[in-house]
């Protein structure tokens, strides 16, 4: 079975004067370990897909199955505690908590958990290891550049071992030869067995992913 | 990393606007700490000046005869007697449901008697009882230690030319002038005290009293409640209350009390305002950050407890500064309104606690909304980036 299946994704916004419909009726399916690109125009939705997928935003209608489990069946507490074990937001403004440490940011999923403070602190600095700011723990965010805060954004979105990791736009906010460290950071982790799902609008990024879906006015088009 | 670790990190990048609400919920509680300490002050003054004043309650017998008086009170005479008061209605009254405010009981045996060829009150009194009930007894020379020694009034002293050291004759016992009390402008001024036993002896009315007088703490119960129950224990004697200036003054307290009651209840409420208003401003401040954290799957309750933890963190430290600060307001504010000096400021645990715990449900009870309000933001909306 697949990791992830969107049925039939439906998705209304009360606009200002009339309803807007973000998603109009999306059906896909994801595999375990696959590195999906989400394409399309400002407003086609992909924004609204990603949340969706990630139990952030009650479909109006439609549902979705992530390994085995009816997401929005769940009552509201419980998805919290499935995006915290299943998904890693990775945020296209990075969304670092300004008065933490770059080691307490990466730590703040697991400030529910039961672990010691020293066990998170270990797991936090583990994987800033692996993402090379192993040196920078104690900087505030906004002490590091673009590049490394978008990795401490990563760092984050991975300490809980995650399976699958949604990025949205995670090179926006980057120069080139920056997004291009972000996006090999996004290939090694998909070789390592996440899998992650992509929304872009950079055509370069596209091809790091295996799979592309393009979405057009609230719908997977061709 | 827990979740009191976000509050408090957060906290220390609010800073001025953490200490502004400390400070709110510091005005708030040294301001009832103050009006507590000063009001428990002035009650204590009360209490002592009860003191001062002597017996508040009079038991005498029940008689239809009236023959002498003493202290302006009606005083069964010697031959006329209807009920008797003895040595054991004193100590009934020790068993009266509020004998706790009871302090100190003084009976007393009144007979006339010739001293030097004059009639003479001859007061027979339990020495120690009545020098605590009459504070204001100066004595030149000593209190009588022993039953053959007496204590003169300062009128008696002058009429009968006597002096301390002199010997005197009562009913043909011969007695020893141990002191003389310095003018009292009351009747004591004119009478002679003898040993309680000794006079019943004496006067040959052994266990027998004429009088007891009675001083009660009444400042925090009704001294009409006292004599009901006193009146109950001895059904054949007559129990009166002695109106006293302190009346007033017990009435002037009660008012104090009710203005303190109004003064906190209206700070205690803008601080409760304060606090509200800093912790949805904090919470409107923080929508992206907390968007973060749903995204990162907390819930909604993990959202409450950090805002609540901050709340929780700041008004306990608003609690102990409020205690500290309101102790040394009431150091400058009791004296305009007590002249006794006699209370102290020390550190009074249970008054300390109670000023946490009470900038505590204040501060707790005033982010209750915003941190509902904060947990139930939509993520999405929160974020702006998905």
């Amino acid at each position: 079975m697949s990791l992830i299946i969107a049925e039939d994704l439906q998705k209304e916004y009360n606009g200002s004067a009339e309803r807007v419909a973000a998603l109009r009726g999306v059906s896909l399916e994801i595999e375990q370990g696959e590195f999906v690109a989400v394409i399309g125009p400002s407003g086609s939705g992909k924004s609204t897909l990603l949340s969706v997928i990630g139990a952030l935003n009650h479909p109006t209608r439609g549902r979705v199955v992530v390994d085995g489990i009816d997401i929005y069946a769940l009552p509201a507490e419980r998805r919290a505690d499935f995006r915290r074990e299943y998904i890693g937001f990775v945020f296209q403004s990075f969304q670092l908590v300004p008065y933490l440490t770059v080691v307490e940011n990466v730590m703040v999923p697991l400030a529910v958990s039961d672990a010691s403070s020293a066990q998170k602190k270990a797991m936090a600095m583990s994987i800033l290891e692996s993402v090379g700011l192993g040196n920078k723990s104690n900087r505030l965010p906004d002490e590091l550049s673009g590049g490394e805060q978008e990795r401490v954004a990563i760092a984050r979105a991975l300490v809980n071992h995650p399976p699958i990791i949604l990025a949205d736009e995670p090179t926006g906010n980057l120069d080139s030869a920056t997004g291009e460290g972000i996006m090999a950071l996004l290939l090694a982790l998909n070789e390592a067995g996440h899998t992650i799902i992509m929304v872009t609008h950079n055509q370069e990024n596209v091809r790091y992913a295996r799979r592309t879906i393009r979405m057009r006015d609230g719908r997977v088009g061709a | 990393m827990k979740l009191r670790n976000i509050a408090i990190s957060n906290l220390r990048r609010r800073k001025s606007k953490m200490i502004l609400l400390v400070l709110g919920l510091v005005i708030a509680v040294s301001t009832v700490v103050m009006l507590i300490v000063t009001s428990t002050a002035m009650n204590a003054d009360i209490a002592a000046k009860l003191d001062e004043f002597g017996a508040n309650i009079l038991v005498v017998p029940q008689s239809e005869d009236l023959s002498l008086t003493y202290r302006g009170m009606s005083v069964s005479g010697v031959s006329v007697d209807v009920k008797r008061l003895s040595e054991d209605d004193a100590i009934q009254i020790r068993t009266i449901k509020n004998s706790d405010n009871i302090k100190i009981i003084a009976p007393k045996l009144i007979q006339a008697a010739k001293v030097s060829r004059r009639d003479v009150l001859v007061v027979g009194v339990d020495f120690p009882q009545e020098l605590q009930l009459k504070k204001w007894w100066r004595i030149l020379g000593e209190t009588p230690s022993s039953k053959n020694e007496a204590l003169i009034g300062a009128e008696l002293r002058e009429k009968l030319q006597l002096a301390v050291g002199q010997p005197i004759e009562i009913k043909g016992e011969a007695f020893v002038i141990s002191g003389v009390l310095e003018p009292t402008g009351s009747q004591d001024d004119a009478c002679v005290f003898i040993d309680l036993e000794k006079a019943q002896q004496l006067f040959g009315k052994p266990d027998e009293l004429s009088l007891i007088e009675v001083a009660a703490r009444c400042y925090d119960c009704p001294i009409e409640e006292i004599v009901r129950q006193t009146s109950e224990k001895l059904p054949g004697a007559k129990v009166m209350a002695i109106r006293q200036t302190i009346e007033s003054q017990m009435e002037a307290m009660h008012r104090f009390e009710h203005f303190s009651y109004g003064i906190s209840g209206v700070v205690l409420l803008v601080a409760a305002l304060i606090v509200m208003t800093y912790m949805t401003a904090s919470v409107n401040e923080r929508t992206r950050e907390i968007g973060i954290f749903r995204a990162i799957g907390f819930r909604q309750s993990h959202i409450m407890t950090v805002i609540l933890t901050e709340a929780l963190l700041t008004s306990s430290l608003a609690g102990v500064v409020g205690y500290f600060v309101g102790l040394a307001t009431a150091k400058l504010v009791a004296p305009l309104l007590i002249n006794d000096g006699g209370w102290s400021l020390e550190l009074n645990y249970p008054l300390l606690a109670f000023s946490v715990g009470l900038a505590v449900s204040v501060g707790l009870a005033s982010s209750i909304y915003p941190a509902f309000k904060a947990s139930r933001l939509d993520p999405t909306v929160a974020l702006r980036a998905l």
